[in-house]
């Protein structure tokens, strides 16, 4: 048993990530030619454009439907199909929680490819000042109320103004670039369009083109530059103090190294910094626990799941880690 | 160009005019509300209008309406010896309601599971010692998000269904890889296979309607298959154009076969068999949407941000080399 | 003062230089028993180094240093070998008198002591020294070494470490003076160059945890003096070299865990050892603790722990990732008393008293240094509300207090003795 723990503990947690992404990649992207379906609320961008393909659907697209909705069906079927969808994607949260980010979502794991490649050509990579990474975080919730409000605002004329277009209709959708990016890998690239048979629908497939073109510059230079405007992970956040998955931190024995903190894609200063909390999930958190890798002090952070350490920071694997990386 | 268009059509609607009044006009199911009050009831949904039944289940209200072109065509009310049907998902044979109300007639069923249903509405009657039977088919998809996609269940639910009891039959082939969500578009390519009592209705005479007037008409070949390529039937200002527009297109079979025989005791030489059905097509994507202007807009964003990263830094790295001396 | 007299004192001082050490070194070597085998090695080194006046790094390109916080990792990158020039001996803190006020540290005129009186000088004729700008005094040494015709570049360190404006002015000054060492030494810093130099500091890091790891036994199996002679070592040896010695030594170590072996008495009580850092000679306090009857267990000091417990992680093994982890391993974990908090080396001390079951914390300040003495009533309070005892000691290079310390030590280490008694 103390020998397994060593060896989970030395393990090298970016091939092993590399791999789960990838498995997951090929799972979420072709499952559907294996008639592989995990239903329609996975808490991952498992894009629902990308017809055959798609072993499941990403919760925002049917949540996008289900909140297209006049107020007086809420108290009805319809309105129990809403409580049903969210159920089933926090029961999925549950058990994973923000894991599902950093080891499934193909849109993370092709930013990941993206990094590799940067770091392969040898140009350094760009992250944020303080001050803009607090500004532009609230973007992702902005995005989740606007996804969840707009389709209302399509059913429901509000304080007696009309009722917004159809065009609008699945809002982020248009504008998420795993629209445009998941199905090319199925050889469809037929999202990659402006729909002129409207103002509104070229005005929003517009953007999503826009976006799309930021999407390949801003993923290539910086680390998961999606991630941190995504919806999803706000969505996330709301849950994932109850999931079982956690990451935990022994303040006691942190030295405020920071090696953690340079290890983090998302810039979480606080992995680092903060030596009182407990459990350590910050809204933009992927649970990649490549911070536990970094970190030289014996369980000072740790991933557990219920309670049990499963991938615990000790200083032989810190050590074992940069010898073998370093070589190659 | 246009001009020449026209002239083609007119001369098409002209012969087909002419062709028609030879005999009674063809009488098919629609799903489109007589007036605004039934239009009240009717909600859309994927594979056309419905009605809310008891406890929210799909009903189904067919109209007839008689007349070859789909934009002039009148509801007409159903002859009291015709003989309808229609068969569920599964093949199973359900009972629908025959209506009459003042604006038209027809037929009405629930449809509480997801898939096809076929619905049948025969007339039979003799004329000048021809036996006429004008079959009106519908072929209706029930389909609703909320009861997901299961792509198991989709598939078994996608193949069209041949009814051997019904004299003509006009079976809509599937699109390569269609499921409960595809449409079809202008520009497609849609087969049709005509069946007399089962069997390939070789040489029977196929024609394909649009609401706007445009006739194709083809003979069945020895599979007793019709192939149409549907045109661009949709041409509103650029501003109006709607990508989910319903165009509609009426298919048509006739065969004639010199069997005698007779009906209800009358006796006949020969027989002429009618067979409709209706459909709806979408405008094609390349209508509405490029991917030239996509791209371009793509490559420009990717420049700018590009183009942004590297002063950035050409910026900062300056400035740090300055710091140094 | 004519030449002749000046070559004179030179002279004088050199005497007086190696029988200063010889003395220190004999009193740690001779007056304790069972020093460990491997430990040879290092007494030899002194031995040459210090008594002999041997130069460390014959024909190589040497770089002095003043502070832990200079990434050395870049100077081997570079193709130079680091030298930490702060110094421990009375001799020379004497002589640096000169150049600083009545009531200054003894660590910086020491080193000003050697810079100035051009003696056993380890560096190399390009006289090349990178000075951090840590407290007051080295910061203005700085200045002093350059009159003294020393090449100095001096490595700005910000006042604090927490915010991100701090870190990344931190890192650029790093990458500036990364960028200066190319063209110092004429080897540029490569990906491949700094790779390897952040693979041997992190070998002699890792053999340094061992050895600290191995104190955590109950039995204390080896003396903190000869702890301290180690970690110094490292001011001034060749790093393979010395991470093989320390490697040897450790393997005596763990042997000596395996037997039981006690080095010091087997209720000795555990002392943690913190504040201004012992250099050799200048062990005096530790040696003192170590005779009266009590054992180092662990330090929080600048010359031992603190230099070599904090190991870079770098992310991406690409030049800009590399310089500036070098960078943030200097300045992240640092709980040197010049940064405006102390709540990072309360919280070390803390756990480092846990887990080496310490009895007393003995905290040094060299008489003289604002910052320690500046922290020293927090940290206490902070000491005393965990139920830590410890003792605030006032010193400096000369051994005039030793008798009055001896007594302080002693009474301390019995009150340690007696509360242990009681529980
Ligand atoms: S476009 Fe984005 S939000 Fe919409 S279904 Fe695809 S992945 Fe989900
Ligand atoms: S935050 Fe990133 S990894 Fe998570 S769902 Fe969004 S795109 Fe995927
Ligand atoms: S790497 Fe470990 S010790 Fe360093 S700051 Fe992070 S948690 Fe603390
Ligand atoms: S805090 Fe740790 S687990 Fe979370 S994103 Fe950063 S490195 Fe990954
Ligand atoms: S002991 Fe104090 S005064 Fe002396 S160099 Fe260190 S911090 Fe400065």
């Amino acid at each position: 048993m103390k020998r397994l723990r060593a060896f989970i503990n030395g393990a090298d947690i970016r091939r092993f990530r590399f791999w789960v992404q990838l498995g997951f990649f090929v799972l979420l992207v072709y499952g559907g030619y294996f008639l592989i379906n995990l239903g329609q609320s996975l808490p991952t961008f498992s894009c629902g454009f990308n017809q055959p393909g798609r072993a499941g659907v990403c919760y925002l697209l049917p949540l996008q439907h289900q909140t297209h909705i006049p107020w007086d069906s809420i108290i009805s079927w319809r309105g129990l199909g809403i409580l049903t969808g969210l159920l089933t994607f926090v029961a999925w949260l549950f058990v994973f929680n923000k894991a599902w980010c950093g080891y499934a979502c193909p849109l993370g794991t092709i930013q990941d490819w993206m990094t590799s490649l940067r770091q392969k050509l040898g140009i350094r990579y760009s992250t944020y000042s303080l001050d803009w990474f607090t500004r532009l975080k609230k973007i992702k919730y902005i995005l989740l109320i606007l996804l969840i409000v707009i389709p209302f605002l399509m059913a429901n004329s509000v304080a007696g103004l009309p009722t917004l277009p159809e065009d609008m209709g699945t809002p982020f959708c248009k504008i998420c670039p795993a629209r445009m990016v998941i199905p090319a890998f199925t050889g469809d690239f037929s999202q990659w369009t402006v729909d002129f048979s409207t103002g509104t629908a070229a005005t929003m497939t517009g953007l999503g083109m826009l976006v799309l073109g930021i999407f390949f510059i801003g993923g290539f230079i910086n680390k998961r530059f999606f991630c941190f405007f995504c919806p999803m992970s706000a969505l996330h956040s709301l849950f994932s103090k109850v999931a079982l998955l956690k990451l935990r931190k022994d303040g006691s024995k942190c030295t405020r190294c920071g090696d953690c903190y340079r290890a983090c894609d998302m810039q979480i200063k606080e992995i680092a910094d903060d030596v009182e909390s407990k459990t350590l999930i910050k809204d933009d958190c992927m649970m990649c626990f490549k911070c536990v890798a970094s970190c030289p002090e014996e369980g000072a952070l740790k991933a557990s799941f219920m309670g049990i350490p499963i991938y615990e920071s000790t200083e032989a694997g810190f050590f074992k880690r940069m010898t073998k990386r370093r070589k190659r | 160009m246009a001009e020449w268009r026209y002239w083609v059509i007119g001369f098409v609607l002209l012969s087909g005019g002419l062709a028609g009044s030879a005999q009674a006009e063809p009488v098919w199911f629609s799903d489109q509300p007589p007036d605004a009050e039934w239009a009240k009831r009717a909600h859309h949904a994927h594979g056309g209008m419905i009605e809310r039944g008891r406890g929210g289940v799909y009903v189904k209200r067919l109209w007839l309406r008689a007349g070859g072109e789909p934009a002039s065509a009148v509801y007409t009310q159903p002859a009291d010896d015709a003989s309808f049907g229609v068969f569920g998902i599964d093949g199973e044979s359900l009972a629908p309601d025959l209506f009459k109300v003042a604006s038209g007639g027809g037929i009405t069923f629930p449809m509480p599971e997801e898939g096809f249903y076929n619905a049948y509405f025969i007339e039979r009657s003799v004329e000048d010692a021809v036996l006429k039977t004008s079959i009106v088919k519908a072929e209706v998809l029930k389909h609703s998000c909320g009861e997901g996609h299961d792509p198991k269940l989709t598939a078994s639910r996608m193949p069209p269904r041949d009814r051997a009891g019904v004299p003509l039959e006009i079976i809509r082939e599937r699109l390569p890889g269609e499921d409960f969500h595809t449409r079809i578009r202008s520009g497609d390519k849609v087969g049709f296979r005509v069946h007399y009592k089962g069997s390939p209705a070789a040489g029977a005479n196929v024609s394909l309607t649009t609401r706007e007037g445009w006739t194709k008409q083809v003979v069945a070949d020895a599979d007793g298959r019709a192939v149409f390529k549907l045109i661009r039937d949709y041409y509103p200002a650029w501003n109006d154009f709607d990508k989910r527009h319903h165009e509609a297109f009426l298919v048509t079979a006739e065969y004639r076969v010199e069997t005698p025989g007779e009906l209800n005791g009358t006796p006949f030489e020969k027989a002429h068999y009618r067979a409709t059905l209706p459909g709806i097509f979408y405008p094609s994507e390349v209508e509405y949407s490029s991917y030239l202007v996509g791209l371009i807009v793509a490559l420009i964003a990717a420049a700018l941000g590009a183009g942004g990263v590297f002063l950035y830094r050409l910026k900062h790295s300056r400035a740090g080399r300055e710091r140094l001396q | 003062m004519s030449a002749e007299v000046k070559a004179k004192q030179t002279e004088m001082a050199r005497k007086q230089l190696s029988r200063e050490s010889a003395q220190a070194l004999n009193k740690i070597e001779k007056d304790f028993p069972d020093n460990p085998k491997a430990m040879d090695y290092f007494y030899d080194l002194y031995r040459r180094i210090h008594c002999e006046g041997e130069v460390p790094h014959p024909g190589k390109k040497v770089i002095g240093t003043t502070c832990v916080q200079v990434p050395e990792e870049l100077i081997y990158a570079a193709g130079a070998v680091p030298v930490r020039l702060c110094n421990g001996s009375h001799t020379y803190d004497q002589l640096g008198a000169e150049f600083m006020p009545a009531k200054s540290c003894s660590l910086v005129k020491a080193t000003l002591g050697m810079l100035s009186s051009g003696l056993a000088s380890w560096l190399d004729e390009g006289r090349d020294i990178v000075n951090v700008t840590t407290c007051d005094q080295k910061t203005k040494s700085g200045r002093l070494m350059e009159e003294a015709g020393y090449r100095v570049h001096h490595l700005e360190l910000p006042p604090s470490k927490e915010s991100e404006a701090a870190r990344t002015y931190w890192q650029s000054n790093v990458n500036g003076f990364a960028r200066e060492l190319g063209s110092l030494t004429g080897h540029k810093i490569t990906r491949n160059s700094l790779r390897d130099s952040i693979a041997r500091v992190a070998r002699a890091q890792q053999a340094f945890r061992r050895l600290h790891r191995l104190r955590m036994a109950p039995l204390a199996p080896i003396l903190g003096k000869d702890v301290f002679l180690v970690t110094n070592a490292y001011f001034f040896d060749d790093i393979d070299a010395w991470t093989d010695a320390v490697e040897a030594l450790n393997d005596e170590v763990e042997k000596r865990c395996e037997e039981g072996f006690a080095a010091a008495q087997r209720r000795a009580p555990r002392i943690l050892f913190t504040g201004s850092p012992p250099i050799f000679p200048n062990l005096k306090l530790p040696t003192l603790i170590e005779q009266s009857g009590a054992v180092i267990v662990a330090d929080e000091t600048c010359s031992a722990n603190r230099m070599l417990y904090d190991a870079v992680n770098v992310d991406e093994w690409q030049l800009y990732d590399m310089v500036d982890a070098v960078a943030d391993r200097a300045l992240k974990p640092c709980t040197c008393p010049i940064f405006i908090s102390d709540e990072d080396r309360k919280r070390r001390l803390l756990e480092l008293a846990r887990t080496f079951a310490v009895d007393g914390v003995v905290y040094q300040a060299f008489s003289g240094c604002q910052v320690f003495e500046m922290e020293q009533r927090s940290i206490s309070r902070f000491l005393a509300d965990e139920g830590i005892p410890s003792l605030y000691v006032e010193t400096d290079y000369s051994p005039d207090d030793v008798g009055q310390l001896s007594t302080r030590i002693e009474a301390f280490i019995e009150s340690l003795k007696a509360r242990r008694r009681r529980k």
